[in-house]
């Protein structure tokens, strides 16, 4: 008896000799054939690095044009330094679209329908600079999650919408546990939340808004604690404001600041003016939503106790590192 | 990349083609289609002449592409075969009686595993060894091993001890046709 290996090898053996159709390769056809995949290869491979450059370049101006929500370059002696902390992070300049929501503007030249509102990199940074001194961690300023719809884009100082900004404001959303702000402001919901309102005027609308005086001509004339409607039908806030604060600081600049209460509803505003007409500064501070006039604020959305003071309004508008608002740009 | 001198490219056809083509129709079956396998390889092989010109990587390279190439043929999904819509369809004859040994042999073959198959090519008609066999199929020895083991035994229950000697030879007896 054969074994299996004996039996195949037999059998494969005489296979070899049997009839077979005739048959000769074609060898051009192969080479033609070769050729023409070889080719198709290069093309194909000379198409792909076309197209990955292209993807490059791409990115690499938009990232140099600051097209969207990328960041800027850092200012010199600006600390770049990555970190684990959500503080760290926040700090450079191109967190500021996360946590401020801009929203208000105006122009110098308003041509132009589609506006894309740039934010200059001095902007970026003093905006930045004034929420970590207000929190630290960030960990109560909520950010904006999703992004805001609007088109928003950091751009450097200089640049021409920048240069075309003559107001520009932001809403920053204030809870205790930082939740986004698009879940803090929802229709419905009952979280605690806390409004900070952050306006940058040039010389001329800062002039308009009242140089000297201490009456908030600002967003925080928005807040009313007890609204009534008067006999012309316009919202007024029976709830009246403090006697103006005012402090001039090293610069030169002028530190307006008022609260008004009711309850353990608070409102806080503070103005600051820099010398020489170039513009004005304001950080209004409610521990509350936005109200509708007719109903009030919602008793159940009040932060409290009170998180920011007056007194830490001043502490931040105080900074001597504050640039002029807007001036950077011109 | 370069491709290989015209000459020398004609030269390897020329030499290895007929024997790759006995190969190739031993795994699929069919002469015609182990005329476009064994075309195929060799396209494969001029494409990749930069990488495999050494004389002792052909034989190797064209073996190990032709059983790839095979594979692939018999992995390609219906909807990309050809399928012939006039009759009579190109299927082959059951009844068909082999003419030779080879004929009985691939007869044997196509009804086994695909891959038992293929080890079985390599080990008793390319004679190839155990590490040369998984080189070329890119598996274990030891799969080879227990693959030539379990093939033998399915093809030696198929075809058993018969040889063409021991059919009636028939004029009218068609050898087998197709691909299985």
């Amino acid at each position: 008896m054969k074994t299996d290996h004996e039996w195949a090898r037999e059998l494969f053996e005489r296979s070899r000799q049997g009839e077979e159709p005739a048959w000769v390769a074609d060898h051009a056809a192969v080479v033609h054939t070769g050729r023409r995949r070889n080719r198709v290869r290069a093309v194909a491979a000379s198409a792909s690095v076309l197209v990955t450059a292209a993807a490059v370049a791409v990115v690499a101006i938009g990232v140099g044009a600051g097209v969207g929500r990328k960041p800027p370059v850092p200012h010199p002696g600006q600390s770049v330094t990555p970190g684990p902390t959500k503080s760290a992070e926040a700090t450079g300049p191109s967190a500021v679209l996360d946590y401020a929501g801009f929203g208000t503007f105006g122009t110098v030249n308003s041509g132009g329908k589609n506006f894309t509102l740039g934010i200059s990199s001095t902007t970026a940074r003093d905006t930045m600079r004034l929420l970590t001194e207000l929190d630290p961690a960030l960990s109560h300023i909520a950010k904006w999650t999703p992004p805001l719809p609007t088109d928003v884009r950091l751009v450097p100082d200089g640049d021409a919408m920048a240069r075309n900004l003559s107001s520009l404001g932001a809403t920053i959303w204030w809870t205790d546990s930082g939740i986004p702000a698009v879940t803090a402001r929802a229709s419905g919901t009952e979280v605690p939340t806390g409004t900070l309102i952050l306006s940058f005027a040039d010389a001329v609308n800062g002039s308009q808004m009242g140089t000297g005086s201490c009456a908030p001509h600002g967003a925080s004339a928005d807040y009313l604690l007890h609204p009534t409607l008067t006999p012309e039908r316009h919202w007024t806030d029976t709830v009246q404001w403090s006697p103006c604060t005012k402090a001039t600081l090293p610069d030169g600049s002028t530190l307006l600041s008022q609260t008004k209460s009711d309850g353990s509803l608070d409102v806080a505003d503070v103005t600051r003016k820099f010398p020489g007409g170039r513009g004005q500064i304001e950080l209004a501070w409610a521990n509350f939503p936005f109200p509708t006039p007719d109903l009030g604020p919602d008793p159940k959305r009040v932060v409290s106790p009170n998180p920011v003071t007056v007194d830490m309004l001043v502490a931040a508008m105080s900074d001597s590192s504050l640039a002029s608002p807007l001036a950077s740009g011109r | 990349m370069r491709g290989p001198d015209e000459k020398e490219f004609a030269e390897l056809v020329a030499g290895r083609s007929h024997s790759l083509r006995r190969t190739a129709y031993l795994i699929c079956g069919d002469w015609h289609q182990a005329e476009d396998l064994v075309q195929t390889a060799l396209v494969k092989l001029y494409c990749a002449w930069g990488k495999v010109n050494r004389r002792d990587d052909l034989d190797a390279y064209l073996r190990r592409t032709l059983v790839n190439v095979c594979i692939d043929e018999k992995r390609r999904g219906w909807w990309r075969r050809e399928w012939p819509t006039s009759a009579p369809p190109d299927v082959p004859d059951t009844s068909a009686v082999p003419v030779d040994d080879r004929d009985l042999l691939v007869s044997g073959l196509r009804r086994i595993a695909p891959g038992q198959r293929a080890v079985l090519v390599l080990r008793y008609w390319e004679d190839l060894d155990v590490e040369e066999t998984a080189r070329v199929l890119g598996c274990s020895t030891g799969t080879v091993k227990s693959q030539t083991a379990r093939g033998l035994a399915a093809l030696r229950a198929v075809v058993g001890d018969r040889t063409v000697s021991d059919t009636p030879s028939s004029a009218d007896t068609s050898a087998m046709k197709g691909c299985s």
